[in-house]
């Protein structure tokens, strides 16, 4: 079961990246998720922040790739994602030194007045670069929320993040973080 | 950068330290603009991208000068993308800055804009644009073609009005200067992100406020950096925003080139409030996705001129 769980979200993960619905996916496919969120904040992939995402994002893939001894031009399955996200990122050690400076990146940009939290109008235009329907990022940012004060800290988006992408207990809010599954 | 530069400089003899180039005047936007922060990225195959450039000016007849760096700007420009993207770049950028050059030294200048508006290949500028444009265009809807004519034919307009300022001695006004710089400059050029991406913005987008805004903020940007940078070898031209300041206010070279950094720093962060309102959320992600692409090169346009500037032979 738990094994299923972390499965159906790289699904879901492969998905917010696959927007083209080939049932592929490739860098550019990546670098457009980067793209999309650096546009929806009005930020330029040469401020440092943005110069954090782009270089953390791409960090992801080559990670990724290598992971699967594929060249950084390849074009991955879904199969292969979900291989390479836990070859690279869950069993491997990559998480600290190659993921978590791209979602903090992503916290970063989302923290726009720097006070270390997120409001739910930030949450609200990360979450729509992925996808998320308008209805279901409500519920996320309360699931995500878990001292319940109505603020998303950056550290519960980056602890949220991980969950996601590499746990696999069924009562994680972290499960949340896209709305549900 | 300025402390990079001012140490290495000290260890050059004095014999061999490079004249000061004008350009070096924007390194304060480094620190001022949060957009302008970090460095570009540069694409792993720019030398692949120097060669394609070489060989396609050889085919068509244009002179290539790989100090120049248009390799080197496309290679910035579109880092994260295919290498053909930033080569087909280089070759416009190239061709851009030959008719540059024909517009300020050749005898006829603005018959040019004839020949290349009726598809004629006589000059090595009109062979050299249809080249281009048949590999261009073929990617593009009718409507894009028509978009980047109409404003061939305003860079022609504005060409041709700065040639009437010259014969007649009259100088632009502060308010007029800007739009007629745009047209200068050619607002194809930021058509041109669009087929090297192979992505096509959506005509309501692309007429949107939020976007006309965007790429305006942009084109004024590298613009106005442009005419600091060059300045030196205008000799007085008015049609500089630093020589208009100095005009306007009774400025000084260097308080003048100060207000001008102040408009560019303001027209910087009308790029990102203008980024930040395209209504992506009214169009489905994968188009939201391609006009994010389109829309993160303008935003990396500003640094990615700056570094152009400051390496280019052109302006040293």
């Amino acid at each position: 079961m738990p094994i299923d769980l972390r499965d159906h979200k790289l699904d879901r993960a492969f998905g917010h990246l696959d927007v083209s619905g080939t049932g592929e996916i490739d860098r550019e496919d990546v670098l457009g998720l980067g793209a999309r969120l650096l546009v929806g904040f009005g930020e330029s992939p040469t401020s440092l922040i943005g110069r954090r995402l782009v270089d953390g994002f791409d960090g992801i893939w080559t990670a990724l790739t290598r992971s699967l001894e594929r060249d950084n031009d390849a074009r991955l399955s879904p199969e292969d994602f979900r291989k390479g996200m836990t070859a690279a990122f869950v069993e491997g050690s990559g998480y600290d030194a190659v993921f978590r400076p791209a979602v903090e990146a992503v916290a970063e940009l989302c923290d726009q007045n720097r006070d270390g939290t997120i409001g739910m109008r930030e949450f609200r235009l990360m979450l729509g670069a992925f996808g998320t329907a308008y209805d279901d990022v409500g519920e996320a940012f309360d699931r995500l929320d878990r001292d319940h004060d109505g603020i998303l800290t950056v550290s519960e988006l980056v602890l949220a993040v991980r969950e996601y992408y590499t746990g696999d207990d069924p009562h994680a809010p972290g499960n949340w973080l896209f709305g549900p599954l | 950068m300025r402390s990079v530069l001012k140490s290495l400089s000290s260890l050059i003899p004095r014999s061999r330290v490079p004249a000061r180039i004008a350009a070096q005047d924007l390194l304060p936007l480094v620190e001022r603009v949060p957009a302008m922060a970090a460095p570009c990225r540069m694409h792993p195959s720019v030398y692949a991208i120097e060669a394609a450039v070489i060989d396609w000016a050889r085919r068509t007849g244009l002179r290539a000068d790989p100090g120049v760096g248009f390799h080197r700007l496309a290679g910035r420009a579109f880092a994260e993308f295919d290498a053909a993207a930033a080569a087909l770049f280089a070759q416009w950028l190239t061709w851009l800055f030959h008719l540059d050059d024909e517009l300020d030294e050749g005898p006829c200048p603005l018959d040019i804009f004839h020949g290349l508006l009726n598809g004629s290949a006589e000059h090595p500028l009109e062979s050299s644009f249809a080249d281009l444009w048949r590999v261009t265009s073929s990617r593009m809807s009718d409507h894009w073609r028509s978009r980047f004519a109409g404003h061939l034919k305003i860079q022609y307009d504005a060409c041709r009005t700065e040639a009437e300022n010259r014969l007649t001695g009259r100088t632009p006004t502060l308010t007029e200067y800007p739009a007629l710089r745009r047209g200068t400059v050619g607002p194809y050029l930021f058509d041109l992100v669009e087929p090297c991406l192979r992505v096509e913005v959506p005509a309501w987008l692309h007429s949107s406020e939020p976007w006309q805004e965007l790429v305006e903020a942009c084109s004024d940007v590298t613009a106005w950096c442009n005419d600091v940078a060059s300045k030196p070898k205008e000799h007085g031209d008015p049609h500089n925003l630093v020589v208009l300041a100095t005009r306007e206010y009774g400025l000084d070279e260097q308080a003048a080139t100060a207000w001008v950094l102040d408009r560019i720093a303001e027209r910087c962060y009308d790029m990102h409030v203008a980024a930040r309102t395209l209504p992506l959320g009214d169009v489905d992600p994968k188009t939201a996705r391609d006009v994010s692409k389109v829309a993160c090169a303008f935003l990396a346009a500003p640094r990615a001129h700056l570094d152009w500037l400051l390496e280019s032979t052109r302006y040293a």
